[in-house]
């Protein structure tokens, strides 16, 4: 099972007002999340969330079909979650539409940020809802400088982690998200492991967990930064990488 | 329009746009957009809509992924003006 994860900072300036800019706002949203972000109470906060959809369900389908290239209109977000509220509001879930495939998504918001997971569970129309369960059910890892915890024995494990940059050593995002993504692969994996970026045909990177040498079956990995905030998502398929308590 | 001329306009182009303007000093035809310019995604696609609307050409998202390095983006707008 292939996981995707994507974050905006919303303290940025860049992130504001961006439904005034016409351009951008028709060039990467369809008729019915222009509908969907111009009616909400909060528009920009609508706008980033359907972009960040956009993004998680890009990685996602990178990770199914490496040819893919990020179109934004061709990852179509079903908004009724934020008419049916009338805001984003953290733990609505939805769907990403790309080339018939319905991508399952979550939505986060805390402290200036909103984050998106979503599953390339690749549910068809009629199995949607179904497909939402292992979402709603993924670990948010509050803070994994804490000490390692023990996860028992589970299938479809979601682990996902959301650090900032301000007390960083290190003015590099790239480093910051992949130490956050080391210590959330360590509370499921014990093993020796790196993080190697792969590239598609257009060079699109992936995350992908290797071990002496080699690539880890059943873990996969996302990972995601924006202003200072960085994000990591990680599933295991294979229950076998478990840590035992 | 040769090649420099429009570098050079590429240059302007992505100044708004990336994370320190320092980092455009040292900037060549081989330096990556997002990961040596520190451009994120979305500003990407601010950058492709200023091209098109700087040069006067349409950029579809086909050839937009096809751009990594500010030499793409040259390529790709001298091949659409000529």
């Amino acid at each position: 099972m292939f996981v995707g994860n994507d974050i905006v900072d919303l303290t940025l300036p860049e992130t504001k007002d961006k439904a005034e800019n016409k351009s951008f706002m028709s060039r990467v949203f369809d008729s019915h999340e222009l509908a969907c972000i111009n009616s909400a109470a909060k528009p920009n906060r609508v706008l980033w969330s359907i972009w960040a959809a956009k993004e998680t369900a890009f990685k996602i389908a990178l990770k199914l079909k490496k040819e893919v290239i990020f179109s934004p209109k061709k990852f179509s977000v079903q908004c009724d979650a934020f008419n049916a509220q009338g805001q984003p509001l953290s733990g609505l879930s939805g769907f990403v539409n790309f080339e018939n495939h319905f991508f399952p998504v979550r939505w986060d918001y805390k402290q200036g940020y909103v984050h998106c997971l979503g599953l390339g569970i690749s549910a068809n129309e009629k199995r949607v809802k179904e497909s939402l369960a292992p979402l709603h059910k993924a670990i948010h890892i509050g803070d994994t400088r804490s000490s390692q915890r023990p996860y028992s024995k589970r299938d479809s494990l979601i682990l996902f982690s959301i650090g900032n940059t301000i007390n960083s050593a290190v003015n590099d995002e790239s480093h910051d998200v992949r130490d956050l993504a080391k210590r959330l692969i360590s509370q499921i994996y014990d093993g020796d492991f790196e993080i190697v970026k792969s590239l598609s045909k257009h060079g699109s990177g992936t995350p992908v967990i290797f071990s002496r040498g080699h690539p880890v079956d059943g873990l996969d990995l996302s990972l995601s930064h924006h202003g200072k905030f960085v994000a990591a998502a990680v599933t295991m398929s294979s229950p076998s990488f478990v840590r035992r308590g | 329009m040769d090649q420099k001329e429009v570098f050079s306009k590429a240059i302007k182009i992505v100044t708004p746009y990336v994370k320190d303007v320092k980092l455009l000093e040292t900037a060549t035809n081989e330096s990556r957009i997002l990961e040596d310019l520190g451009v994120n995604s979305a500003r990407f696609v601010d950058i492709i809509l200023a091209f098109e609307d700087e040069f006067g050409v349409e950029i579809d998202d086909e050839s937009a992924n096809k751009i990594r390095t500010l030499g793409d983006a040259v390529n790709t707008v001298i091949a659409k003006v000529m």
